[in-house]
């Protein structure tokens, strides 16, 4: 394949502001594509536009009274700084989420791939939601599908998500999985340690939750859980980092349960708890992939998730992680399970591991999404008949 | 073709060891009587069960081999041959006969099935493996070679002190999840003493799996099992099985009997020979290998390898360590060290080859509340004999019911110290909100002169204002008392 001149829209990244998990898979996916194409980032943020790891950045800090309006206004400022690097003009063009729409919309005439990490009905825990900000951000999402050239999602749970949703035909879509660097994540410490550092015993079971504390990750539901792992083993203890709305109404519901909450913590403290942690727990409501999952992995750790979208699909349930319903007893069930067993969560943990490091390195994400672009290179005249005698032999 | 790639030697061992357990009913407080540490009440009858059930028909099968030219190891530890010699029975005579045998070859171990090779003084450890290969020698008429230490607990410094105590050889375990890739059927050198991995899987497909019915290898044969062997990449596997396993665990122990009994001919035919730890020594290359190559940083090799996984554990082992300098006979003190006690603290035990047991978290508790009430009872006896009645006062082990439990103004931290020793660990870490909780009410203070009875400790810590400073003028304490103590 030839080299080509790519632009990733993505309102977050490592090197500016991040939020969650979209902020790695965006950044390195950029990084792993620049090494062989030319890669333009235009995200927000502040500061001179530079290069970093090889891949060009451009920096547009937006404002705006509320997030319609923000992003709105970041799809402005950084349509501006698009136009000033298009010459030569980009090959591809590559959105991730909803939130640089507008732009899309601007340049629907080109190239256009947009990446679905998640979609607004999945963050508010599989719910439609009934006030306008709900509708507006769903509207975007079904525009980005509608006007993109391509569509890639992080699972098949997604796809079916996207399909369902917003009606993208299942011809435009390919699924491409959040890729990894197995060993960043990957600290040989004494676990011991750490636990000291947070005033528990070295020997004490740790149970670790990472995420935002908001309904579709469902902190709740293992917080609910918590009680019922105590009833079975009491010297279990949590830790739940992250930050998010759910806070007060969580700390309220752990007060005397043996449950520290961390807030945000930087990425140094995160792979230190990570390595150190007997059991990752992933209760979300809705996953289109999970990257915690793939981080877990990588850190060898054991992970009890629910049974959701990513989760579902890449966990081998009892092989590499224990699976269970969306609900706070199964959830406990799945903790009680594995936890009064150290022999069998080391070999889950490695087992893990091992399928991190073959089905989600970067190398191979990325030839997957130099495939996505290859298929806009070719002229859609030569490409249609082809997808028509397809659909018409499936059917 | 492919049985040509697979191993040619298998290396067969049965391990035999009664458990020792304590008495979990024991109350010092009905008891008026000198303190002493109570076995469990039925240790007579259950071990007529063991010798009946699982040794009997373990020998039997053992014999089977033997007779036949059938090269077989035994582990038996110095405990339990102590059992069967004391016992009125012809177990002794059996066992004796075997360990004779030209075609068997018997481990060194500890001689209390213990986990003295924790302790951070290795005199304990260096006295029961040489007792152990005494006994060996007067039984056998061999000294052991091949040593292999309680739980295949194994780090750098045991294995200088193996190889210094004239053993050729180390046994360890090679589970999947340890091994990280590294094949456990080659033999190993660390540190210029050879060790040989269990291979665990097949060992717990005897083990674990012969009698489950939802496996899907199930029913297991000689042949189909011996078919493995042969294709399973490597110079020599190694298998050990426990006697328990012969016992048939309430399900038919004459079909185990009879896949036990026909191996050798299963082996045979897949032209593969049984033999002796001792001749693989001499006959095959070693590989080096580094514990760091099993992915091992130091707390995994304490938390996988030595079966010390729980804080109960930890504390038990903790005040056992700290009881030698207690105790005035030692005997009693040797029968707890067994990892059997250690085993009945955790949720789950048993592997490579060795039955598999399950106790719920408050079964694992009271285990370990009894284990406690009983070391402490027995310390409180030796008392008078020490120098310092006060010192060995402070420095004792406490039951569940006197040890310090911490926590902060809204929940319980999840540890309590069982000694003063626990005390001063604990200190080191404990959140300063817990600290400061605890000091404002007095709690330390009233604990050390109520429970330890060191008034001078107690006055000294209430001017502590952070728990490093307390942590420190502990361990300054517990150091002078261990002084005044000799």
């Amino acid at each position: 394949m030839p080299p080509l001149k790519i632009a990733q829209f993505c309102w977050e990244s490592l090197h500016a502001m991040r939020e969650g998990g979209l902020a790695p898979a965006v950044t390195h996916l950029a990084e792993v594509l620049g090494r062989t194409h030319e890669v333009h980032f235009f995200t927000r943020g502040e500061g001179p536009d530079r290069n970093i790891e090889g891949v060009f950045y451009h920096f547009y800090q937006p404002e705006g009274e509320n997030i319609l309006d923000y992003c709105h206004d970041m799809s402005r400022g950084l349509l501006r700084k698009f136009h000033e690097s298009d010459a030569p003009p980009f090959d591809i063009l590559h959105f991730h989420d909803w939130h640089c729409i507008d732009a899309l919309e601007e340049l629907r005439d080109r190239k256009t791939v947009i990446s679905y990490h998640s979609t607004e009905y999945g963050r508010n825990g599989n719910n439609f939601g009934n006030w306008p900000e709900f509708r507006a951000i769903s509207e975007k999402e079904w525009t980005g599908g509608y006007l993109a050239r391509q569509v890639a999602t992080v699972s098949k749970h997604a796809k079916t998500e996207i399909m369902w949703l917003y009606g993208i035909p299942e011809h435009k879509i390919t699924v491409t999985p959040n890729g990894i660097y197995p060993d960043s994540y990957r600290v040989r410490l004494d676990p011991g340690s750490v636990k000291k550092r947070y005033g528990i015993h070295p020997l004490a079971p740790l149970v670790f939750f990472v995420g935002r504390l908001v309904y579709q990750k469902g902190p709740d539901l293992l917080v609910d859980a918590i009680p019922q792992v105590l009833q079975r083993r009491w010297d279990v203890q949590f830790i739940i980092a992250g930050k998010g709305d759910m806070r007060p109404f969580l700390e309220e519901r752990c007060r005397a349960l043996p449950v520290q909450f961390t807030g945000y913590i930087p990425d140094e403290e995160y792979l230190q708890l990570l390595n150190a942690c007997d059991l990752v727990v992933i209760p979300s409501r809705n996953e289109p992939f999970g990257l915690v999952l793939t981080e877990a992995w990588s850190a060898e750790r054991c992970v009890v998730a629910t049974d959701v979208g990513g989760l579902s699909e890449n966990i081998d349930n009892f092989v590499d992680g224990i699976k269970v319903p969306v609900r706070a007893d199964s959830i406990a069930w799945g903790i009680n399970y594995i936890i009064e067993d150290p022999i069998r969560i080391r070999a889950m943990g490695l087992a893990g591991r091992q399928k991190v490091v073959s089905l989600f390195n970067w190398e191979k994400i990325s030839t997957i999404m130099e495939q996505v672009y290859a298929r806009l290179q070719t002229p859609p005249e030569k490409m249609n008949p082809g997808q028509n005698s397809g659909r018409r032999n499936r059917g | 073709m492919q049985a040509d790639q697979g191993c040619r030697n298998l290396c067969m061992g049965l391990s035999i060891h009664f458990p020792y357990f304590i008495d979990i009913g024991f109350d010092p407080a009905k008891t008026r009587e000198k303190g002493t540490i109570r076995f469990s009440p039925s240790q007579k009858a259950d071990f007529t069960e063991y010798l009946h059930q699982a040794f009997i028909p373990a020998m039997h099968g053992a014999f089977q081999w033997l007779d036949s030219g059938e090269c077989l190891s035994l582990s038996i530890s110095g405990l339990a041959i102590s059992q069967l010699l004391e016992d009125e029975s012809y177990g002794a005579d059996i066992l004796v006969q075997a360990m004779k045998h030209r075609c068997a070859e018997v481990l060194g171990q500890t001689y209390y099935h213990s986990v003295a090779g924790l302790f951070s003084k290795k005199d304990e450890f260096i006295y029961q493996a040489t007792r152990h290969a005494n006994q060996v020698e007067e039984l056998a008429g061999r000294r052991p070679v091949v040593f292999e230490n309680t739980e295949f607990v194994y780090n750098s410094g045991l294995a200088d002190i193996i190889r210094n105590l004239g053993f050729s050889a180390l046994y360890s375990e090679g589970h999947d999840h340890i091994l990280s890739g590294t094949n456990p059927n080659y033999v190993y050198s660390c540190r210029n003493l050879p060790i040989f991995l269990r291979n665990c899987r097949l060992s717990d497909d005897i083990a674990h799996r012969f009698h489950d019915r939802n496996w899907d290898q199930y029913p297991l044969t000689a042949e189909k099992f011996a078919g493995w062997i042969a294709k399973t990449p490597g110079d020599c596997i190694h298998i050990s099985l426990d006697a328990g396993i012969f016992s048939g665990n309430g399900r038919d122990a004459s079909s185990f009997e009879e896949f036990f009994c026909g191996l050798p001919e299963a082996l045979h035919s897949d032209d593969v020979r049984t033999v002796l730890p001792e001749s693989v020594l001499r006959n095959l290359s070693k590989r080096d290998l580094q514990l760091e190559d099993l992915g091992f940083s130091s707390h995994d090799t304490i938390c996988a390898l030595t079966g010390i996984q729980n804080m109960l554990q930890q504390s038990a082992f903790w005040c056992l360590e700290a009881a030698e300098d207690l105790v005035t006979e030692k005997e009693p003190w040797r029968r707890l060290q067994s990892t059997d006690h250690f085993a009945r603290m955790a949720g789950r035990s048993g592997s490579c080859g060795r039955p598999a047991a399950s106790y719920t978290s408050r079964e694992a508790y009271d285990y370990f509340a009894a284990y406690l009430r009983n070391l402490a009872f027995y310390e409180e006896a030796c008392h008078h004999q020490h120098r310092s009645r006060l010192a060995a006062r402070a420095l004792r082990c406490l039951p569940p019911d006197k040890a310090f439990h911490f926590y902060s103004p809204e929940r319980y931290t999840g540890y309590s110290a069982h000694s003063l020793k626990e005390f001063s660990r604990f200190l080191e870490f404990v959140p300063e909100e817990v600290f400061c909780f605890h000091q404002d009410r007095g709690d330390f203070s009233r604990w050390i002169t109520g429970v330890l009875g060191d008034t001078v400790l107690a006055r000294d810590i209430e001017q502590c204002t952070r728990a490093g400073e307390a942590a420190d003028l502990v361990r300054g304490r517990v150091r002078e008392l261990c002084h005044r103590l000799k």
